[in-house]
């Protein structure tokens, strides 16, 4: 929309009216996105997987009669067992990865992004993944879908792997940016 | 450090303490003490234009490059 430059100035005046009676979003305050917003959601859905991780690995025995296992296309009927027991082995290096992503997030809210606790953390997030994948790997035996899980798995650590190599490059130019008077 | 930073006697002939130099530049007298004990790998100019500001110095009076790999 072209307008002369009478017209901007008077449109600027407006917005600067609006903007100081607040009915206008000033971008830089008001805005609904962001970073420490966007931390807040990412710790408040971290806590509730964690929630729910723990919350399943309570409630799944209870599953066993219902249409949630029976009935499925993917499992062979005999081997029940086997998939519950694969699932809470598979549940153990969940736990840790969430914890350690908790753990993560409350550092990353502390302003400490770039140290090596990062670095770690996310590490052993990464191996986490791999284990999970290796596990899935395994209950191949029982049902196909696993084999696709235990790729999706391995895929996810090597995401993180190279997130973590991203971040030890960032924490380079981080002490440079330090030591910078 | 190849690059030799003299605040400590460039302060000592003005007789500015640290703590005075620090507020006087605008820096934290913490990042002053990096840049004293040649902790520092970067100086910005703005820095570096308040420090000769200050001190009524030149910036060869408070930097000296010291070629390590000179056999004496």
């Amino acid at each position: 929309m072209k307008m002369t430059c009478a017209q901007n100035e008077q449109w600027l005046n407006i917005k600067k009216i609006l903007i100081g009676n607040s009915l206008l979003p000033d971008n830089k305050v008001d805005s609904m996105w962001n970073k420490n917003n966007s931390l807040m959601l990412s710790l408040i859905c971290t806590k509730i997987v964690i929630l729910l991780l723990i919350a399943m690995a309570i409630s799944l025995p209870f599953l066993r009669g219902t249409s949630f296992f029976s009935g499925s296309i993917l499992l062979r009927e005999d081997s029940l067992q086997f998939v519950m027991t694969l699932i809470y082995l598979a549940w153990i290096p969940a736990m840790i990865a969430m914890i350690c992503l908790h753990r993560l997030l409350t550092n990353i809210r502390q302003e400490h992004a770039f140290t090596e606790k990062t670095s770690k953390l996310l590490r052993i997030i990464s191996w986490a993944c791999f284990i999970v994948g290796i596990i899935m790997f395994i209950g191949t035996t029982s049902s196909a879908a696993f084999f696709l899980l235990g790729v999706i798995a391995c895929f996810v650590g090597l995401i993180l792997r190279v997130v973590k190599n991203v971040i030890d490059y960032g924490r380079e130019i981080k002490d440079e940016n330090d030591f910078t008077i | 450090m190849k690059i030799k930073i003299n605040l400590d006697i460039m302060m000592a002939k003005r007789q500015i303490s640290a703590g005075d130099l620090s507020e006087r530049i605008g820096i934290t007298p913490a990042n002053l003490s990096i840049l004293k004990n040649n902790k520092a790998k970067a100086i910005r100019f703005s820095t570096l234009e308040s420090i000769c500001r200050e001190l009524n110095c030149q910036p060869g009076d408070i930097l000296e490059f010291i070629d390590e790999t000179e056999e004496k």
